[in-house]
């Protein structure tokens, strides 16, 4: 280990888009050309992706894909920024997603700079902190505890490090209030990885969104801008996460990030606008506005420029854009006008840098750039093929500037373009994010949050909560003030911040409440009993049992030929979500069996999937295949074990899953099937030993109605669910 | 309809083929009545007249323009008078119509005249069925002044070319539509794919409907789910044939079965090869296949990729239409522009072989091309195709050997549009290219649409028309007068 201050020696840029993530860096002496070939280049590496390389201190990290096939994962990687060498990397499996393996490693890992540690979120909503030596710290699994939805696609925003919190966001669907779908903002803290504040300002998700956040501090306030799910800017106070503003400026999702240039944020996107046939938009929003925006309260708008993956990047005169046709656009920032443009492809998803003078440009055709900006053109320096031209290596990550070099990601090799020697006492690199205090007295509390919040404990457990109050800016008060503690849906007791449940081995899921004055904040909590589990669905309820996560409002309880049944209902209003995997508690579970009684009924030729859910295994009967399968992750087909199973809609089958760990990594998955009433069968009918083997998990189950439609889709039925743990 | 003008239009019907028949020869009193202008798809014309110079800033040559929804995948059909083309919804048409549907639209040939649309919801399953905002993709048929498209949900649509224009009277057995208005869809019959056949399309159902006799032929789109993995309903027919007039399935095949790499966006060609009447199409494991046209017996089969070729990387899909002349079908193959560019194929196929033709029917490769969703043009002995990546490439049809290729510095999700001895061609900067059909590469001019063009500029009657993304252009050459009916 090197000591603290050598880690913050030299040129940083520990996060997407450097330092303060506007792109910008304030190096010199950068080269004007290169080729693959060598000239001007300090090392390749054979590994790539989507994910944008960071650099802090003599370290570089990317999130990359290792091999495909059975034993493919996700990793960060850890290389020697001088060298190229790789240090370490740490693996992970993706799981319980639909994430297929050619998307995973969407986002950028990101350094704390304080610390040395390395901050990632994985395809499938694993948020994990790392030690500089690649030790795991802490991880949360935000698809088993949020209900984090992630999709083919593989969009997943980059996390975002301010003061002691990191923010992430996706489309959650979790218990009690926050069961209902929403792209939500959470934020936890940096040390110990528990949860700050959830918050969902968004409307209605259009899309699943891949927008990176921007922080900056306007008149005071702690601001966090980012493109939302639902085709609006958002500004919110990171200290709460409570909104500022919002701007709806698109019909679709936004993917790119905010900058704040001056007064204004930029910004950008390529669909549908709000009240115009013309998509596209580039445009200057005032930071400091309040409330619902409209277009009016803009400084100006430029409409018809797709510029939707790319991140647009300002040197404070002129704003540079690349459309997702590959057109570099110059405009002045401070009007919209329209300078110059400048053709360097078909396809761009990544987003330029400016630095001594010059715009770095990578596009998905390949090509990368070195241009320098003049007022009335671009003058490109330099352009190489990445690969060859007959066989592209297309770039999607943003570049990163750092100890005189630019480190590009493509999808197949990164490389350090710069001397092989970092120049000694390079300058400090960008303009940094000021430190997460905004100075200056606070104000009156107007907001209380209680901290930690969204826990799960055992029954007779007991937690330590704090009251924390904050001023219209976001400034956290020294003292919230006396505090009066309740409980709601809760049994147990509270006093002076903490809570103890119920000890009865009982599941509960509810609010531990704080007031001050007017003002009242609650911690989330479920206590959730040890293993075995039954859920008959006969205790009365309409509903599912309201300590499971992403079930509430997918699910109902129904009588069925005289019991009880959870019913996964045919209607989906998140088509976008349309398979469905609720989870009954934490991921800590293992070693466990769960069986559980499914049916599902037929139309239109369709019969849904059923399944259940251990450790983050699935078996699921297929009904239009007619077919049983044994997926530790779905989409990467060749761990999958499959046998035929005909089995026919409106009739009651009974599944059962035992998950073994099997030491050294390895895990045993095993499941069969067979009609309601029939004496289980001795045999297993799929079994596989995974060789990178999820070692624990939640216990769940697993749906997917088939199409909706005007006459009704399929739903699906499950009874007699037993989670227990293996039988010797 | 009236009686009246069936009876008419039963021997327009014939003056119509004639036409088609004719179109190479004698084109300019001349429909462009489907994808291609003509079942075997292929994108030739003998049209003269047409301007290869524009301004859509000044208007120069622009006989009229009119504004279409905010993305517009579907190519323009002229027919009797009537322009149709596939869109969205905002344009908002009618004021009563809000939010995003899938809209088919009808103007008035003469002038632009917006005459009536029909309006289709989008799906509940939303974007893994039902792309957000891109419409109705389906290039419409017409026949008989009927015309056939496929929806957004999945629905074949027949529907009167004239709407409630004819005397307000509600054409065939479908009565159920809502609003009979002169701008309204009159409906004659519908066939939901989704409720019928259990077809999950992946992302937009698309099929252009190409006819015989008395059937009609589509693709059904059925694909993956959101997962990109699953092909959700693998006994749906990736291709089927419907009765014209009552619009009842009368065969389907599902050859592709589970073996969909993604979607199936090729549409139907049809022609005469040696004795048998076929259906030719791409499908969404890679293979082309070509079924008797009665009975939907499959005939060939030949697959599109090398043998060695992993999808996504390297294995590609088919979206291009065939083209068939003198019995060789010629197709490319490409992927999703979501996928960005890779390699591509091309081939000459021999379709008179029976069975697994990958060999036997191989008559040439190119394999200098890139991932394509053009349908190719040959003219002349010259087979014009163009790829994703941007480049036109001009090649022997005999052999395959290039002669020339084109580089448009864009993405082209068009097709190549040979017209009077020139190709016109529209990329994603909104450049229409217009080069010399010849063996040596001529650009006679470049046209800019003021947005990217994803559609085919289209001849009919003395005008190209050509749809950029929110915008349907009708140009003419000022200085002729422009042919009459």
């Amino acid at each position: 280990m090197l000591p603290a201050a050598a880690l913050l020696d030299g040129a940083d840029w520990p996060e997407w888009r450097g330092p303060a993530r506007t792109g910008v860096s304030t190096e010199t002496g950068l080269p004007d050309s290169w080729t693959p070939a060598g000239e001007n280049l300090a090392w390749r590496a054979p590994y790539g992706g989507r994910s944008a390389p960071v650099v802090a201190g003599d370290r570089l990290y990317l999130q990359a894909s290792t091999d495909p096939g059975p034993t493919q994962q996700e990793r960060i990687m850890c290389f020697h920024a001088d060298t190229g060498k790789l240090l370490w990397e740490y693996r992970y499996n993706v799981f319980t997603s639909d994430v297929p393996p050619h998307r995973v490693a969407w986002s950028s890992p990101l350094v704390d700079t304080a610390t040395g540690n390395v901050i990632a979120i994985s395809g499938n909503g694993l948020l994990m902190t790392l030690a500089r030596d690649g030790k795991l710290l802490w991880e949360r699994s935000l698809a088993e505890e949020f209900g984090m939805w992630t999709t083919h696609g593989g969009r997943m925003s980059s996390p975002i490090l301010d003061g002691n919190q990191i923010v992430v966001s996706g489309l959650t669907f979790s218990w009690g209030q926050h069961a209902g779908g929403a792209h939500r903002y959470l934020s936890f803290d940096k040390t110990t990885g528990r949860t700050n504040w959830i918050s969902a300002p968004e409307g209605r998700p259009t899309d699943t969104i891949y927008a990176n956040p921007f922080v900056a501090d306007v008149n005071g306030v702690r601001t966090m801008f980012s493109g939302g799910s639902d085709g609006a800017m958002h500004a919110l106070k990171i200290a709460t996460g409570q909104k500022i503003w919002s701007w709806p400026v698109s019909k679709r999702g936004l993917n790119t990030a905010a900058l704040v240039v001056g007064p204004d944020v930029i910004v950008t996107h390529s669909e549908e606008n709000v009240a115009s046939s013309e998509m596209g938009m580039v445009a200057a929003m005032p930071a400091d506005k309040r409330g619902d925006l409209t277009d009016k309260d803009a400084r100006w708008i430029v409409r018809g420029v797709q510029a939707g993956y790319g991140s647009p990047v300002s040197d404070g005169e002129r704003l540079y854009v690349v459309d997702n046709g590959g057109i570099l656009f110059a405009f002045d920032v401070k009007t919209g006008r329209q300078l110059w443009t400048e053709n360097l492809g078909t396809i761009q998803k990544s987003s330029p840098v400016l630095a001594d003078g010059k715009l770095y440009v990578g596009t998905e055709n390949g090509r990368f750039y070195i241009i320098r900006p003049h007022a009335d053109r671009a003058e490109i320096l330099d352009q190489d093929w990445l690969g060859s031209e007959a066989s592209p290596e297309p770039i999607i990550a943003a570049p990163a500037v750092a100890r005189g070099r630019i480190y590009v990601a493509s999808m197949n090799a990164i490389y350090a373009i710069g001397p092989k020697m970092a120049p000694a006492g390079t300058p400090a690199t960008a303009p940094a994010r000021s430190a997460g205090t905004n100075g200056g007295a606070a104000g009156p509390a107007t907001t209380l949050l209680v901290n930690p919040t969204e826990l799960i404990l055992k029954p007779g457990e007991s937690v330590a909560l704090t009251a924390r109050a904050f001023d219209d800016k976001g400034q956290e008060l020294a003292n919230a003030g006396e505090a009066t503690w309740t409980l709601e849906n809760l049994k147990g007791t509270v006093a002076n911040g903490r809570f103890t449940a119920d000890a009865a081995p009982v599941a509960q899921a509810g609010l531990v409440k704080a007031t001050v004055g007017s003002l009242t904040g609650e911690a989330r909590i479920r206590v959730i009993p040890g293993l075995p589990w039954t859920f008959d669905f006969e205790d009365g309820r309409d509903v599912p049992p309201p300590h499971w996560a992403n079930a509430t409002g997918k699910f109902a309880v129904r009588d069925l030929d005289g019991s009880k049944v959870l019913v996964k209902l045919a209607e989906n209003p998140f088509a976008f979500a349309k398979r469905c995997r609720p989870f009954f508690g934490g991921p800590e579970y293992s070693d466990y069996t769960i069986e559980a009684d499914v049916r599902s009924m037929q139309r239109r030729r369709q019969m849904g999937d059923v399944g259940i859910v251990a450790q983050r295994y699935e078996l699921v009967l297929f009904g239009n295949h007619e077919r049983l399968e044994l997926q530790p992750w779905q989409p990467e087909t060749s761990r999958t074990v499959r046998a035929d199973y005909k089995w026919n809609p409106d009739t009651w089958y009974t599944m059962k899953l035992e998950v073994q760990n099997m030491g050294g990594g390895k895990v045993r998955a095993r499941g069969k099937v067979w009609p309601r009433g029939e004496a289980e069968p001795a045999a297993w009918t799929v079994e596989r030993v995974d060789p990178v083997g999820s070692l624990k998990g939640s216990p769940g189950l697993y749906a997917d109605a088939m199409n909706s439609s005007p006459t009704g889709g399929s739903e699906m039925y499950y009874d007699n669910i037993k989670v227990y743990p293996n039988k010797k | 309809m009236t009686t009246t003008t069936k009876a008419l239009t039963a021997g327009l019907l014939v003056t119509a083929c004639s036409l088609a028949l004719l179109a190479r020869s004698e084109p300019n009193g001349t429909d462009w009545p489907m994808w291609g202008g003509t079942a075997d798809r292929n994108m030739v014309s003998g049209m003269k007249g047409l301007p290869t110079t524009w301004d859509v800033k000044t208007k120069k040559n622009v006989k009229w323009v009119v504004e279409v929804g905010s993305q517009t995948y579907g190519n323009p059909v002229i027919s009797n008078g009537v322009v149709l083309v596939g869109t969205n919804n905002e344009a908002m048409k009618d004021p009563a119509v809000k939010g995003d549907k899938g809209i088919l639209m009808a103007f008035r040939e003469s002038d632009g005249q917006f005459l009536w649309q029909s309006v289709h919801d989008k799906l509940a399953s939303g974007r893994a069925n039902d792309w957000p905002f891109q419409g109705v993709c389906s290039s419409p048929l017409v026949e008989n002044e009927i015309v056939y498209y496929v929806s957004n949900r999945g629905e074949v649509m027949a529907v009167d070319l004239h709407g409630f224009r004819d005397g307000g009277e509600n054409d065939g057995p479908f009565k159920e539509e809502k609003q009979t208005r002169e701008t309204d869809v009159d409906i004659l019959w519908r066939y939901d794919m989704m409720e019928e056949l259990g077809v999950s399309q992946h992302n937009m159902a698309n099929s252009s409907p190409v006819a015989f006799e008395n059937l009609i032929y589509v693709s059904t789109s059925n694909g993956q789910d959101e997962s990109h993995v699953n092909v959700p309903s693998p006994k749906a027919p990736a291709i089927i044939a419907l009765d014209k007039t009552t619009g009842k399935l009368v065969w389907e095949d599902a050859s592709p079965g589970e073996n969909i790499l993604h979607g199936q966006w090729s549409s139907p060609a049809v022609g005469r090869i040696g004795d048998t009447m076929q259906v030719v199409i791409g499908q969404g494991d890679g293979y082309v296949r070509g079924f008797e046209a009665k009975t939907g017996e499959k005939l060939w089969e030949f697959d599109l990729n090398p043998k060695d070729s992993v999808w996504p990387k390297t294995r590609n899909e088919v979206i291009s239409t065939p083209i068939i002349l003198d019995n060789v079908v010629y197709i490319a193959n490409g992927q999703d522009p979501e996928h960005g560019e890779g390699v591509g194929h091309l081939y000459a196929i021999d379709a008179t072989k029976r069975g697994d033709i990958t060999e036997s029917g191989r008559i040439w490769h190119y394999g200098d091309i890139r991932r394509s969703i053009s349908t190719g043009a040959l003219y002349n002995g010259i087979l014009f195709y163009s790829d994703f990546s941007g480049f036109l490439h001009a090649l022997d049809a005999k052999t395959g050997k290039p002669f020339w290729k084109h580089d448009m510095f864009a993405a082209i999700w068009g097709s190549p549009m040979v017209i009077d001895g020139k190709v016109y061609l529209g990329d994603e900067d909104g450049d229409i290219a217009v080069l010399q059909a010849d063996r040596t590469m001529k650009l006679i001019a470049e046209n800019n649409m003021g947005s990217s063009v994803y559609s085919t500029p289209v001849p009919a009657n003395g005008a190209l028309f050509i749809v950029n993304r929110n915008q349907l252009f009708a140009l003419a050459d000022a200085g002729a007068p422009t042919a009459s009916r």
